[in-house]
């Protein structure tokens, strides 16, 4: 095989995984990425405080993402960041950045995957808010 | 024989390792638009696999900068996996391709930081680690498709010019 042939066959394969991967990730993402759902639902948040104390706020909403479910309330406030909104403050404290502090939560248990303005809620849905910092 | 690595080409080397951390900080505000792969891609293009020094001060002053979390350990594979595909690539001489080939890069990014996690949680919390990052992998591959496309080729040249000249 001469060279040109070989680099051509290279520049096919290249283009043809791309291709392959590109169209891939698109129909995985709308496939079994986060969607919302419409309708009434109820929500339950509990935000667990840095001195130990526990709020929990019951919510009803038709809003298909946290974010929007909480808005109302005015639970979580934070700032739009690289990877969507990034939650600075919940239920009036805000975590430490300086400390290596952040706000994390699960949802029925699991850790989150989605930050709070793509995470799709459930009727049901059990939130639990908690400040973790950083072990770097 | 051990192979030797001229003061010339540890200079520049070092500095690559040096200018790929600089870069990637100024450039941190850019969401996934980032120069990393190219300054990478053109230290193996014209180093060869001496871009493994390069690459190994910029993930040992990633880590010192940001601590040695997950992340780290997929940085520990992943780079050194782009110039080992760089290097295999080599006989390509198409500027396009290398394009591509660095979109894809970018592209496959998320499944490759998701590796880790299939440690922790199996197969199921890698896959939605993945399918939750696809949005910036797409971000990623446009990002290095414009980086690499616009950028390689000046730099290669440029770099090629700095390796060769006598003095």
């Amino acid at each position: 095989m001469n060279k040109q042939t070989s680099q051509k066959k290279t520049a096919g394969i290249v283009i043809a995984v791309a291709a392959v991967c590109i169209v891939a990730a698109v129909a995985c993402w709308f496939l079994f990425g986060p969607k919302g759902q419409a309708g009434d639902k109820d929500l339950t948040i509990h935000v667990t405080h840095s001195d130990g104390s526990v709020k929990t706020f019951e919510l009803s909403t038709d809003a298909e993402f946290l974010y929007d479910a909480q808005a109302e309330e005015g639970i979580l406030q934070g700032e739009q960041g690289e990877y969507g909104l990034f939650v600075t403050t919940v239920d009036g404290e805000t975590a430490d950045s300086d400390a290596g502090e952040y706000w994390m939560y699960d949802i029925n248990g699991e850790m989150a995957q989605y930050g709070v303005d793509t995470q799709p809620v459930a009727d049901g849905d059990d939130i639990e808010f908690y400040i973790e910092a950083y072990a770097g | 024989m051990r192979d030797k690595l001229p003061l010339r080409d540890l200079v520049s080397l070092s500095l690559l390792g040096a200018l790929t951390v600089v870069s990637k900080e100024l450039m941190a505000f850019l969401p996934n638009i980032e120069p990393v792969t190219l300054l990478l891609m053109c230290a193996a293009l014209v180093y060869g696999l001496k871009a493994f020094y390069p690459c190994a001060i910029f993930i040992a002053l990633e880590g010192l900068l940001y601590g040695f979390g997950l992340w780290f350990w997929s940085y520990l594979y992943i780079w050194p996996l782009l110039i080992l595909a760089v290097w295999l690539l080599r006989q390509n001489r198409s500027w396009t391709v290398w394009t591509v080939f660095a979109a894809l890069f970018g592209l496959l990014f998320g499944p490759l930081t998701a590796i880790p996690y299939l440690f922790i949680g199996g197969w199921s919390m890698a896959f939605s680690y993945w399918v939750a990052g696809i949005p910036f992998d797409l971000a990623h591959f446009a990002g290095n498709a414009l980086m690499v496309g616009l950028l390689l080729r000046p730099l290669v040249t440029l770099l090629e010019k700095l390796a060769r000249k006598d003095m």
